[in-house]
């Protein structure tokens, strides 16, 4: 499930890591991760869930209460930020408002003491990079939103650090903007080899940027895996509900056959899902099945349920159909727009039904 | 955006208001209108009208050494005073706008106590303080009793500017590599310099022209203008404490100017 023993070489390893602020509530509990070089890691979550607690203690604005964080093997745990030699790019950029965007972005070559010409190469070659160089001489305060993010970029790469962590750097900028540099991103840190660790509380951009995504709840790592695991095959019913849409139907297992797991819900209607570690035969459990994985019809087919239509909208390249089953249960049902298949109309008794291996026997 | 300004108001209501501002500001600067010129009187006194206009006393002031000795020893003083209380005042400021500060409420409390104190009082208990330590009569005595009156408002100014300041900016420094003092000197001193700035101001005020502390705590060798125009009064009445006191509105005024300038940097 989670990978990452304490003995594993990845290049960040955090090791049972606890912390906590006020010594009774845990913000984060017994976290093990292993990053790896060049890899981009994505801790996505809801607010309070650890996983900005998490990115503080990588870069050394807080201390883990107990475990340990290391880096190629070296303990950094309780290193200084500022000794520790990682790039971070702040949820409101934290530019310094006196001084130019080439005097911020050379900031951490000038408290290394690097030769003055070696300084200006560089800041040069990075604002290339980001596509600024032509304002290199203006004030923070005099760019847009999305230059002074590139500015924020830069400021954290110029010293070349291996590993940058990123805390929701695109939450302030509007949605065209936020695609663009997500795609930028993403391109610079394959180009550099960096490992990223970016956090955002947005599931769409973890989804297309990470190479492998962490979901955080309640101080805990629910599910490490790529986007498409973590989308096709949740772990538990947190990460179903929290990534995309899900439909949860909730009933006893009746019975568990290899990878086939029978649930009945509280009307007596008997669903099948796949069988995960969850399931205990007598037991409470939730089928999670994706809209899109739903397929509806006028006539009944072979394991289908009888449902009503209570809403049907218009989403331009699909349809969004709410049907209620007889249990009062409610369930949505994405299909293409295009499709001729069926148009329902409110009021209008329809049929559903799945795949078995489309759904997921979860925790209740 | 729409504001409301005072020359949209009735003329009716602006009279008052005018007339009150005017009077209160004439009472304020009465004294020192009726007192100042008198150090162009051509002769000793301290009447009107004057029988002549003469810069005889500013001659006397600066031609003696008593004067001019107690100028330069308030100067000095007052920046030794400057340096000290800004330094400690700026530091402690850093610590006491940290919301996880131990018992920073009662801290605050007691480092602004200076000011609200009378001054005679902590003149009495810095006297009683100094005199087994062997500070009392000493320069530094004089220097460390005016920095505790000097740093509350060093504290009060600072603490004000780093209220607004971004203390994000301190991480992303620390980020960067800057350890705190490089990341202090290169990120939140630019940022604060004005607080910083005018509280430096105050304190040098503070000190100039500070005489109760001075009374009790100042030896011969510390006498400072303030002091020395309060000896004057009784010793030898001229107007050569009128230039004296000229000299001080002069340097003050220069001073006052100078933070207010500092203060309009402040955006």
């Amino acid at each position: 499930m989670l990978d990452a023993a304490p003995s594993d070489h990845g290049h960040v390893v955090l090791s049972a890591i606890t912390k906590t602020y006020d010594g009774r509530h845990l913000v984060v509990r017994d976290l093990n991760l292993s990053i790896r070089r060049g890899e981009f890691l994505t801790l996505l979550g809801p607010s309070g869930s650890g996983k900005t607690t998490t990115l503080m203690m990588l870069a050394g604005f807080e201390y883990p209460t107990t475990g340990e964080i290391r880096i190629d093997g070296a303990p950094v745990h309780m290193m200084p930020p500022e000794k520790r030699n990682i790039g971070m790019v702040f949820q409101n950029y934290a530019l310094f408002p006196h001084m130019t965007v080439a005097e911020n972005v050379g900031y951490g070559l000038k408290v290394r003491r690097l030769p003055r010409a070696e300084i200006d190469r560089r800041v040069r070659a990075v604002l290339e990079t980001v596509h600024l160089a032509q304002l290199a001489d203006r004030r923070p305060g005099m760019l847009s939103g999305g230059q002074q993010q590139r500015v924020a970029l830069a400021r954290a790469l110029v010293f070349e650090p291996s590993i940058v962590l990123m805390d929701e750097p695109l939450g302030a900028l509007d949605k065209k903007l936020r695609e663009h540099l997500q795609f930028e991103i993403r391109q610079i840190a394959q180009r550099f080899n960096l490992t990223v660790v970016y956090v955002t509380h947005d599931q769409y951009e973890a989804l297309t940027m990470s190479d492998r995504i962490a979901i955080f709840n309640d101080g805990k790592v629910q599910q490490l895996g790529s986007a498409e695991d973590i989308y096709a095959r949740p772990e538990n019913r947190f990460v179903a509900e929290f990534v995309g849409d899900n439909n949860c139907l909730k009933g006893r297992v009746t019975e568990t056959r290899g990878e086939r797991t029978t649930l009945r819900l509280a009307d007596g209607t008997q669903v099948a899902a796949r069988t995960t570690g969850h399931v205990v035969t007598g037991g409470l459990s939730t089928a999670a099945i994706r809209p899109e994985a739903l397929r509806m019809s006028g006539q009944p087919f072979e394991g289908s349920l009888a449902a009503k239509v209570s809403d049907s909208i218009f989403c331009g390249d699909q349809i969004r159909t709410v049907v209620e089953l007889a249990g009062k249960e409610s369930l949505v049902v994405k299909s293409a727009a295009h499709s001729a298949a069926i148009h329902p109309v409110k009021g209008q008794t329809v049929h559903v039904g799945w795949a078995w291996e489309d759904a997921w026997a979860l925790d209740a | 955006m729409h504001q409301k300004r005072y020359a949209d108001l009735p003329l009716r209501i602006r009279l008052p208001l005018y007339i009150f501002v005017g009077l209160s500001l004439t009472l304020l600067i009465l004294p020192l209108a009726a007192a100042l010129p008198i150090s162009l009187n051509s002769a000793p006194w301290f009447t009107y009208p004057f029988p002549g206009i003469s810069l005889r006393w500013f001659e006397a002031l600066f031609g003696s050494e008593i004067w001019v000795g107690a100028l330069l020893n308030s100067v000095v003083i007052a920046l030794a005073t400057t340096v000290l209380a800004t330094t400690l005042g700026t530091l402690a400021s850093i610590g006491l706008v940290n919301a996880n500060f131990p018992l920073r409420r009662l801290v605050m409390a007691l480092a602004i106590a200076p000011m609200l104190m009378p001054v005679v009082v902590l003149g009495l208990g810095l006297f009683v303080f100094f005199s087994p330590i062997g500070l009392n009569y000493t320069f530094w005595g004089v220097v460390v009793a005016h920095t505790l009156m000097a740093t509350p408002f060093v504290i009060i100014t600072v603490t004000a500017t780093l209220t607004r300041f971004d203390f994000t900016l301190m991480r992303a420094a620390a980020s960067l590599g800057a350890g705190k003092v490089t990341a202090f000197r290169g990120v939140m001193l630019p940022l604060i310099a004005p607080g910083v700035g005018a509280g430096a101001v105050f304190a040098f005020a503070t000190s100039f022209d500070e005489v109760v502390m001075v009374l009790f705590i100042a030896g011969p060798e510390q006498r400072t203008l303030p002091k020395q125009m309060f000896t004057g009064l009784r010793e030898q009445l001229d107007p050569t404490i009128i230039a004296a006191a000229v000299t001080m509105v002069v340097i003050t005024s220069v001073l006052m100017v100078a933070a207010l300038a500092i203060a309009r940097k402040r955006r």
